[in-house]
Parts: structure tokens; C-alpha cells; sequence
């Protein structure tokens, strides 16, 4: 193993994703000068140097945060070492923004961490669908273009727009502050479903997680009453390519949706799973009497929009129900 | 050795690539289920209308395995003779398709003895839905500017889809058998 450990800047920070590790490793010049002068036995290009990953990025479908255990580059093993079985991805990991949709990051964490490493970093928590709050700050995630969230230099990338004129103004600050009670609450919601997975069997965790997924499917559809809500216009979310029929919309939304809309989605899971009482939903909806603060008013704005989607929704619900989530469905 | 195979025909409401005069069809799918383990055990697509019997096809290729996977032919011939007799008997040689519809349609024409009846065809027909859009999710996501796919990926799509299926199916196969 290449000794890269001698620079701190080597070293992998704690729930750091692989592909940002990998990326930051390219930049000591001794992994560099290793790469030089072993790129050839392997038949690669002087391309390597740019990334570790570079090359894996011609091939499709690739999740460059994560290494298949049947790998056969080896190059990494040997610049990484033994934490690299560290990127293995677990067998039931929580439903995941793909690789190509990362794009959320906590503002905080990046600081922190260029203050202590002198160096940034994309965290790996900030890919899956169902925590769209850090779990350090208790903060919403912010959003970036699709395009700067997928560059080689991700995390420079992100942290240099993160100051620039059309981050202002996209005015996340004030949506933070307009819905402070209904974040606060989704992020209650986050942490309850995180613990209640944890504790969750093997076998019942794929029951769970499709639970939460079917909800925020039919939640996060486009069009929907739920789905639009003040301030909803500036959030970032992907847009839909022409023509795409509304399962297709329902199956991709949670991936595509931003931060701030998966935690409103999170809300009124919440709701429906009676953690979230009406008096405090109704606060935290700004006192607005059309918003739905009851189950019943969720069922009913699902039905109205959409009664196929609605049959399609119990027919989910009825075939991955768990004892874990007892959804109110009278 | 299947004793009573289902088909379940499902058509896709997103587009696939063909060269031709009309370059973008539906995909029309036909599976074939065996109702007493309840396995999706074949399959076959076909393209925007199907001008061949699908059913046959899939068939096809479900007997084509027996015979490479049996050591004695005669008696994988005699099971492809038994399964030829003890299978569903269609009204129509050629499904109809409706591809003027922006949502999945699930379409089932056969004529076949209700006590012989196992699963719920509807339940499958969403379970298949659902896997079948969940390894389409991750392979659009991939490409990420179209709704339209390549035959070669629908392919691919179709197996992923297949063996995500049975492998539900065999951690719970209370999902589609009838009460």
C-alpha cells in the first residue's frame, strides 16, 4: 500500500463518500507520482491523474460513492488499502439518490471541514432519499444544479457556488425561515424513522423502506396540492423530460425532488403515521385552513388528484404493510 | 415440470427506440407465471403491436430451457408434451394493445378453468409494474434526458425486472396467491 497516510489530508474522514475521498487523494502529489509511474502497467491513460474514477465515468450506471466486490482495477486496493472494503455497499442500504442526481450538501459540515482538514468533502448521508436533513446540524441540506453536483471536483465545486449570486437567489435562508415549525417537525420525523429502522430485522427492513418510498412516490407526484406550496417555484428540483407519464413521474420524483421538498414530504408521512398531532401540523402549516393537517385530508387530496394513483398507493401500502409504520388509512 | 402456466400481458407506458417508420412504440410484454409456485418462470416483448402470438414465444423459450436443462430427452420431451395439453388455451391468437393510454394497462385474454385459478392476477400484474418501473428508475436515472429506451436495455430491464420479482415472490409469496 502506497503510504498516503503520512499527509493528513490523505486521511478519510468520517462518513466521507468514496468518490470524494478518491478525488482528494489524487491531489498529494506522492499518490500522483505513484499513479505515473504505474498507469502504464495497467493500461490507462494519463488521464488518471485527474481521477481515480475517471475512466469508470464511460461506463453507465456506475455509482462511483460505492466498489462492487468483484472489482478488478487494482490500482485502488493499492493506494487505499484496507478501508477501501469500507465502500462495499450494503445489501440493505436505504433507498439512494443515484450518483449522478447528488447534488444536496450540508453548508455547515463543508466549513467545518475545510477549517479542520483544510480540504472539502461530500458526505455520503446526504445521498439517501429519506434524511433530507444533516444529522449533525439538524439543518435542511441545500441543493446545487445537476451540473456542479456532477463535476469531477464536486465538493469545490458546490462549496464555490454555494457563494455565488444565484445561490442568494434562490433564497433558501428564507424559506428556512418562513417554514421553521414544519422543518422542525420533518426533522423530527427523520430521526424517528432512522431510529425505528435501525431497529428494524433483516427481513422487515425491505418492507419498510418500500412503506416510506410508496408515500413519498404519490406525495412527491408533480401537480399535486401537496406538492406545490409557497415558495416551492425556487427550490431546485429536476425537471421532468417530455411526455413522462405519471408513474414514471412517481417512481423518479423522490430522486429528482429537492432538500426542502422531501422534507415536506417527510411531514406529512409523519401525519399519516400519527407522530404528528393536528394542532402541531396545523401550526406548523402557518395556520392555513386549505393545507392538509389530517390523514383524512391527505387520502382525499391523493383521491382528488388522481384516483388510479390512489388505487395504486393502498395496493402498495397493502402489500409492504409492517408492523413497524401502522399507517392511518380510515 | 409446470402444471398450470398464467399469462399476464402488460403494456409500458414509456417509449422504445425502433428504427423504422414509426420509431417510437410502446412495449407490449407477455409473461408467463407458473401458478403453482407462483415463479414468472419466461418472457417475451415485442415492440408496439405484436404480430405474433407472445404467448407462444415465451413459451417457447420456457420449453427450449427444459430441454437444455434435462439430461434425459425423452423425458423432457414427454413433459413438453404434457405441458402443451394442460396449457391455457388463448380466444384470440393476437392481444390487443392500447397504446394511446399514458398509463400501464394490464391485459389478460385467456379462457381457462376458474377452479384452476391460484394467484391474483392483479396483484402480480402490480408487483410486476413495480419492479419493473423500480430497474427502469435506475436505468433512466443513468441517461437522465429521455423517456425513451434502447430494445437492447428493455431487455436487460425485463430480466432485472424478472429476477427482482421472483425473488420477491420467494421471501413472500402470500403478495399474489388468492385467500
Amino acid at each position: 500500500m502506497l503510504k498516503s497516510g503520512l499527509c493528513s489530508n490523505a486521511k478519510m474522514i468520517a462518513g466521507e463518500s468514496l468518490s470524494s475521498w478518491s478525488y482528494r487523494l489524487c491531489q498529494i502529489p506522492e499518490v500522483q507520482q505513484y499513479l505515473l509511474h504505474n498507469a502504464g502497467g495497467y493500461g490507462r491513460g494519463p488521464r488518471l491523474f485527474l481521477s481515480l474514477f475517471e475512466f469508470e465515468k464511460r461506463e453507465a450506471h456506475c455509482d462511483l460513492d460505492f466498489i462492487s466486490p468483484d472489482y478488478k482495477w487494482k490500482v485502488l486496493p493499492l493506494i487505499m488499502g484496507p478501508d477501501l472494503e469500507r465502500f462495499v455497499k450494503p445489501v440493505n442500504d436505504a433507498p439512494m439518490i443515484p450518483w449522478g442526481f447528488r447534488r444536496s450538501y450540508c453548508e455547515d459540515c463543508m466549513r467545518e471541514n475545510l477549517r479542520s482538514n483544510c480540504s472539502l468533502m461530500l458526505k455520503i448521508a446526504w445521498r439517501y432519499v429519506s434524511k433530507p436533513f444533516c444529522e449533525v446540524h439538524d439543518m435542511l441540506l441545500k441543493d446545487v444544479p445537476r451540473q456542479i453536483g456532477g463535476a469531477l471536483d464536486a465538493p469545490r465545486a458546490i462549496f464555490k457556488w454555494n457563494h455565488s449570486i444565484e445561490s442568494k437567489n434562490l433564497g433558501h435562508a428564507e424559506y428556512v425561515n418562513n417554514w421553521a415549525d414544519l422543518l422542525k417537525t420533518a426533522c423530527r420525523v427523520q430521526k424517528k424513522l432512522v431510529k425505528l429502522r435501525n431497529l428494524q430485522h433483516d427481513s422487515c427492513i425491505y418492507l419498510f423502506d418500500n412503506t416510506i418510498m410508496s408515500l413519498m412516490r404519490a406525495l412527491l407526484t408533480p401537480g399535486m396540492d401537496l406538492y406545490r406550496h409557497s415558495g416551492s417555484n425556487r427550490l431546485l428540483d429536476i425537471v421532468s423530460s417530455e411526455g413522462e407519464t405519471l408513474y414514471l413521474s412517481c417512481y423518479l420524483q423522490p430522486f429528482r425532488a429537492s432538500a426542502a421538498c422531501r422534507a415536506r414530504a417527510l411531514f406529512f408521512i409523519g401525519i399519516l403515521l400519527g407522530w404528528v398531532s393536528q394542532k402541531e401540523a396545523f401550526k406548523s402549516l402557518r395556520g392555513d385552513p386549505w393545507e392538509s393537517d389530517t390523514p383524512e385530508k391527505i387520502w382525499g387530496s391523493v383521491y382528488k388528484f388522481d384516483k388510479e394513483l390512489y388505487y395504486w398507493l393502498r395496493n402498495s401500502l397493502i402489500r409492504f404493510q409492517t408492523s413497524a409504520l401502522s399507517i392511518y388509512t380510515s | 415440470m409446470y402444471t398450470y402456466i398464467v399469462p399476464v400481458y402488460v403494456t409500458l407506458g414509456f417509449y422504445v427506440k425502433v428504427s423504422g417508420q414509426f420509431k417510437r412504440q410502446h412495449p407490449f410484454l407477455c409473461y408467463v407465471v407458473d401458478a403453482r409456485s407462483c415463479k414468472i418462470v419466461g418472457h417475451a416483448f415485442s415492440v408496439g403491436k405484436p404480430t405474433i402470438n407472445l404467448y407462444g414465444r415465451a413459451m417457447l423459450g420456457v420449453r427450449a430451457e427444459q430441454l437444455t436443462h434435462s439430461s434425459d430427452s425423452a423425458h423432457s420431451s414427454h413433459s413438453c408434451e404434457l405441458l402443451r395439453i394442460r396449457g391455457p388455451s388463448f380466444v384470440g391468437e393476437l392481444a390487443d394493445v392500447f397504446c394511446d393510454v399514458d398509463k400501464p394497462v394490464m391485459i389478460s385474454k385467456m379462457r381457462r378453468s376458474r377452479n384452476l385459478t391460484l394467484i391474483s392476477e392483479t396483484m402480480l400484474a402490480s408487483l410486476l409494474m413495480h419492479h419493473i418501473y423500480e430497474a427502469f428508475s435506475d436505468i433512466f436515472m443513468a441517461q437522465a434526458a429521455t423517456m425513451s429506451i434502447e430494445v437492447a436495455t428493455l431487455n436487460a430491464l425485463l430480466n432485472q425486472a424478472l429476477s427482482r420479482c421472483n425473488r420477491s415472490l420467494d421471501d413472500f409469496p402470500h403478495w399474489i396467491t388468492l385467500s
